[in-house]
């Protein structure tokens, strides 16, 4: 399936709600997405990967490539999916350390400072 | 022991299809879990992405070779390029530091590190004109 990205406004915060896969064919799209929002003065990002069925190392590194800008910017950037696949490979990365992975998009908002 | 064999262009966007192809083999088999199945897919993508690298650094334009092996109790992927050969990192090499907060530089090169921990065995063989790298969840088929 053909990556596509859904914007909206919550708390504040700015959604991103990917569908499709985030492969090494997909990423630099998602990248464009993230980078037009940052670049768009929205430094408070959610990414919700709920209806993200597959993601690889590309794609990893662009939410690690998003989330380092909005924090050099004073944002920040929580993700949100429900999928067993990206816990374990942010487990084996480490990645969770730096960027846990919320359920929803409520506890997105609800994890932390925002912009409010 | 079944097989079922893919070749394709040297392109990334042919890797969803051979994720489709390589999850499809699997479930018919019915010898891996759900997990299973999302790690060999996930394994055999960044084995495929790699070969494709390889390949436009070569400027080679050769299919990629495909072979998935359904044992009763596991599965194993080949994938074959001629893009040259590499060296892989050892075993031993270290899981890039992602998770520290500081040290988010990691953007790529998390690949072959994820491969080496999804997959039950990895093994790296330089051929002729490049690099075949066999992946197996559960326990390889019997040859």
């Amino acid at each position: 399936m053909d990556l596509q990205v859904v914007e909206e406004e919550q708390a504040g915060w700015t959604v991103l709600r990917v569908y499709g896969d985030v492969d090494v064919a997909s990423s630099p799209r998602l990248r464009e997405h993230l980078l037009r929002a940052i670049t768009n003065g929205h430094h408070y990002l959610i990414l919700d990967l709920d209806q993200v069925h597959f993601i690889d190392s590309t794609g990893l590194g662009v939410v690690i490539g998003a989330l380092k800008r909005t924090r050099s910017l004073g944002g920040d950037l929580r993700l949100v999916s429900t999928r067993q696949i990206l816990a374990r490979v942010f487990e084996i990365t480490g990645l969770n350390k730096a960027l846990p992975i919320e359920s929803t998009v409520a506890a997105a908002v609800a994890a932390g400072p925002g912009p409010g | 022991m079944s097989t079922v064999e893919l070749t394709i262009p040297p392109l990334s966007h042919y890797l969803a299809l051979v994720r489709l192809v390589v999850a499809n083999a699997a479930l018919s088999e019915g010898s891996l879990s759900n997990d299973q199945m999302d790690d060999l897919a996930l394994a055999v993508s960044e084995a495929c992405a790699n070969a494709v690298d390889s390949e436009r650094a070569h400027g080679s334009s050769q299919p990629i070779r495909i072979v998935v092996e359904l044992g009763e109790h596991g599965v194993a992927v080949t994938v074959t390029d001629h893009g040259g050969g590499f060296v892989a990192p050892a075993p031993t090499a270290p899981m890039p530091a992602v998770g520290d907060p500081q040290h988010l530089r990691h953007e790529r090169g998390l690949g072959i590190p994820l491969m080496r921990r999804l997959a039950d065995d990895v093994s790296f063989r330089a051929t002729a004109e490049g690099t075949a790298v066999r992946l197996v969840v559960g326990i390889a088929p019997s040859t």
